[in-house]
């Protein structure tokens, strides 16, 4: 469905104020259409790895690589800090993951990414022990069902991430997943990027 | 009607009242596009809830009586600080602060754990006289020139004042002197919660040094100011300390700098 011009518009005037508001900050804010950050030292913006990560996984024709700049960010931190972990790597979802884990740590965690684009795939499989599960659906309402799947096999340290874990509009699904997470043990932090994230203790 | 926020708190580095005006017109703007958005300290999220604003215990930790208007930025790092206190409770040792200016970081960690029915200590390192003069060096003091004793006598920045704050918490020990000499005065032997916050990074190294080994595996470090621009020595230095540990850090878009100690 292609957006309506009232739409388009509005991203417009949204732009132009998101890029009016970041000029004086230039080289310490970074701008995207969820969140502008200032005064910031962007590091990862100067780390090889993550760059060449982060330009692989643009989509052909996206104008703007560095739209979802900081959720790469988490997603490069946590693949490395699962890197000293025992377990599988698990991504249920975005295949953002994959390319990620080819780029960083000299592509040696991409052997032990397992990937599931849907539910009934991750249902299917018998899950060994996970030092790394992100959760990016398609339908943001299948993240709960996968948390039960997931949330036992996580090591100790081991890392979970939750994309759009903080969006507006599914800030029902946010309560009930927090929930289910406290639950077990894991209190969810909120990233102004969206993404939830866990660790194991 | 555009709501007016005391921006300086939320968007720092204005050199002029235009560039303030014309920041505050920007922020309308987007805000009649996106009504929603969230403006935290040099931060504007602007798909994000912030859910953990609606969570009762939060917000009652957070609302702290004769706080200076500009903390109320600091809500999303707050957010943080709970999330690893929380945590901490899981992991085998202290609490520890090193820098603590008024108290408002550790005093929302206290109210938000209830920290004196907590069978763990809390200690807070602080000069209560500004940096280092060992430990920072000109340009960080030049940063700060005059502040400290500013609020000295502004917003109650001495050992007397931020003691009476932690009154309730019996299980708070407040440790004054510089770091990392007043480590010889009391120090924790285990440590599960580790928030470093002295503008100084000769001084955040040296803490470091002596704190990261006593932090349980498992336990994260929160780095005030490590993603924050005007420090860009100090995230070089502590990224090359946790590399050593085959550690990375991440950036934060709060400005913090968050570690998951993963070995023992």
């Amino acid at each position: 469905m292609s957006d309506t011009p009232n739409l388009l518009d509005e991203r417009r005037r949204l732009l132009t104020a998101l890029l009016g508001l970041a000029a004086p900050f230039q080289g310490t804010a970074l701008v995207d259409e969820s969140l502008l950050t200032f005064n910031r030292n962007n590091s990862f913006l100067r780390d090889d790895d993550f760059v060449a990560a982060a330009r692989a996984a643009t989509p052909a024709g996206e104008q703007r690589p560095a739209k979802l700049v900081w959720s790469q960010n988490t997603i490069a931190w946590a693949l490395r800090g699962a890197a000293a972990l025992p377990g599988r790597l698990l991504a249920f979802g975005d295949q953002g993951i994959a390319i990620f884990a080819r780029h960083i740590e000299g592509g040696r965690l991409a052997s032990r990414l397992d990937h599931y684009p849907s539910l009934g795939e991750l249902r299917e499989v018998k899950l060994d022990a996970l030092a790394f599960a992100a959760l990016a659906p398609t339908d943001p309402h299948e993240v709960a069902p996968a948390l039960d799947l997931v949330l036992p096999r996580l090591v100790s340290r081991g890392l979970l991430l939750i994309a759009d874990y903080g969006r507006i509009d599914l800030a029902d699904r946010r309560a009930s997943l927090a929930m289910a997470c406290a639950a077990a043990g894991l209190p969810l932090l909120e990233l102004p990027c969206g993404q939830g994230l866990a660790i194991k203790a | 009607m555009a709501s007016y926020i005391p921006l300086q708190y939320y968007v720092q580095g204005f050199r002029t009242l235009e560039e303030y005006q014309k920041v505050q017109a920007y922020i309308d703007q987007i805000k009649g596009v996106r009504p929603h958005t969230v403006l935290a300290q040099n931060l504007m999220a602007m798909e994000s809830c912030a859910g953990f604003r609606d969570d009762t215990r939060f917000a009652s930790a957070f609302a702290m009586p004769d706080e200076p208007e500009g903390n109320k930025a600091l809500v999303w790092k707050s957010h943080v600080l709970a999330w690893a206190a929380e945590r901490a409770l899981q992991l085998d040792g202290d609490f520890v602060e090193c820098g603590v200016f008024r108290g408002f970081s550790a005093l929302f960690i206290c109210r938000y754990l209830d920290f004196a029915r907590i069978d763990r200590r809390f200690y807070l390192y602080d000069s209560f006289a500004g940096l280092s003069p060992t430990h920072s060096d000109a340009s960080e003091r030049c940063r700060i020139e005059g502040s400290y004793e500013r609020a000295a006598v502004e917003d109650g920045y001495d050992l007397a004042t931020v003691s009476a704050r932690f009154a309730a918490y019996p299980n708070v020990k407040i440790v004054p002197g510089f770091v990392p000499e007043t480590f010889a005065q009391a120090l924790p032997e285990r440590v599960a919660y580790l928030h470093i916050d002295l503008n100084a990074t000769a001084a955040e190294i040296a803490a470091l040094e002596v704190l990261f080994p006593r932090l349980a595996p498992g336990g994260v470090v929160v780095l005030d100011d490590y993603a924050y621009s005007l420090y860009p020595d100090m995230a070089k230095a502590e990224a090359e300390f946790f590399a050593r540990h085959g550690l990375p850090v991440l950036e934060l878009p709060t400005g913090q700098g968050l570690v998951l100690k993963t070995a023992d």
